[in-house]
């Protein structure tokens, strides 16, 4: 249910930048979501057709970009990527590990039209 | 015509929160944000503790609730400074809501604020709300699959309680796969077993909020 207050910051952002490079219309949104992240792509794009409806944004369309969870090993240094939920590392059996990728919620850029 | 945005879409909320913590660190109270799905026995953890230890600690509590005060009711008889922040609908608490329910606590006198946050496993854990820790509570009639089930809850929290242990007689509660998939997803994670029926591991929770209490006290001074 929050995919409501992501998608209404994605528009937010969008329509901002739209109006601070001068573009008329924005035709596509293109965003980078971490899996640690419990994003249903469905309802981001019902909220995404919701919120940009009346707005310089009306027609575009947003693509999501999925980040897979990759780990490294503070042991022995290998990384690897989250599978079925285990985050510790498979060479070494280590619990030492950090996070590199798969807490992204980042808006990447935009397209659009000057007229 | 394409052009470069690269900008965090939780920055609002992030940076607010990190406002709130600094507030509350300045003001040296301890924040614990509880979390977990609706019937897990936040509510009456909070009764227990509130009965063990606000004639010692100033304590505070913020009531998440969809739409009534219900929760807010039970904890009134330990008169103590409540908000109850109804989210009409919305699954969580964000770091703006906790801003205004603060504007109502005298934050000078307070040593400990709980937030019960919106009964849900997976919204509330995306939300940093400033708070020191978050708390993930699990009850043992909802299963032992919920940490590999939302790994997210589970690899924020800083403190996991496992409530209603007197029941697992009666349930096919499996407590060594819920414990192997709880360190496959945060290594070292600290879990409370208790029971707020039975008083049973009670004493373990009141333990832990004291010694942080006391950690935030020295680490100020």
């Amino acid at each position: 249910m929050h995919e409501m207050s992501v998608v209404s910051n994605i528009i937010k952002i969008a329509l901002q930048t739209a109006e601070e490079n001068n573009l008329a219309a924005v035709t596509k949104i293109r965003i980078k979501v971490g899996s640690q992240h419990h994003l249903a792509p469905d309802l981001m794009e019902y909220a995404f057709s919701f919120f940009k409806k009346d707005t310089a944004a009306a027609e575009a369309s947003l693509e999501i970009k999925k980040v897979p969870v990759t780990m490294k090993c503070l042991r022995c240094g290998r990384t690897f990527t989250v599978n079925e939920g285990i985050y510790i590392c498979p060479v070494c059996e280590s619990v030492h590990v950090e996070m590199l990728t798969g807490r992204e919620l980042i808006i990447e850029n935009i397209e659009g039209e000057t007229q | 015509m394409k052009i470069e945005v690269m900008k965090a879409l939780m920055e609002d909320n992030a940076s607010n929160a990190q406002k709130l913590r600094n507030l509350f660190s300045e003001k040296e109270v301890l924040v614990l944000n509880l979390i977990s799905s609706p019937g897990s026995g936040k509510t009456t953890l909070l009764e227990k503790t509130l009965a063990e230890l606000k004639d010692r600690y100033s304590i505070g509590v913020i009531e998440g609730d969809i739409t009534t005060a219900r929760d807010a009711e039970r904890l009134t008889q330990f008169n103590i400074p409540q908000v109850v922040i109804n989210t009409d609908g919305a699954c969580h608490l964000n770091a703006n809501s906790i801003e205004k329910a603060l504007e109502s606590f005298d934050l000078d006198a307070l040593d400990l604020l709980f937030v019960e946050n919106v009964g849900n496993l997976v919204c509330p854990s995306e939300f940093d709300i400033g708070e020191y820790a978050k708390i993930a509570m699990v009850s043992t009639t909802e299963g032992d699959d919920k940490p590999a089930k939302y790994p997210l809850l589970f690899q924020e929290a800083k403190l996991a309680l496992l409530n209603k242990t007197d029941l697992i007689p009666y349930t096919n509660f499996n407590s060594d796969a819920f414990y192997r998939d709880l360190q496959n997803i945060n290594p070292g994670i600290p879990v409370l077993e208790m029971s707020c029926i039975t008083n049973d591991g009670l004493s373990g929770w009141f333990e832990w909020i004291i010694a942080e209490l006391k950690k935030r006290r020295i680490h100020n001074d």
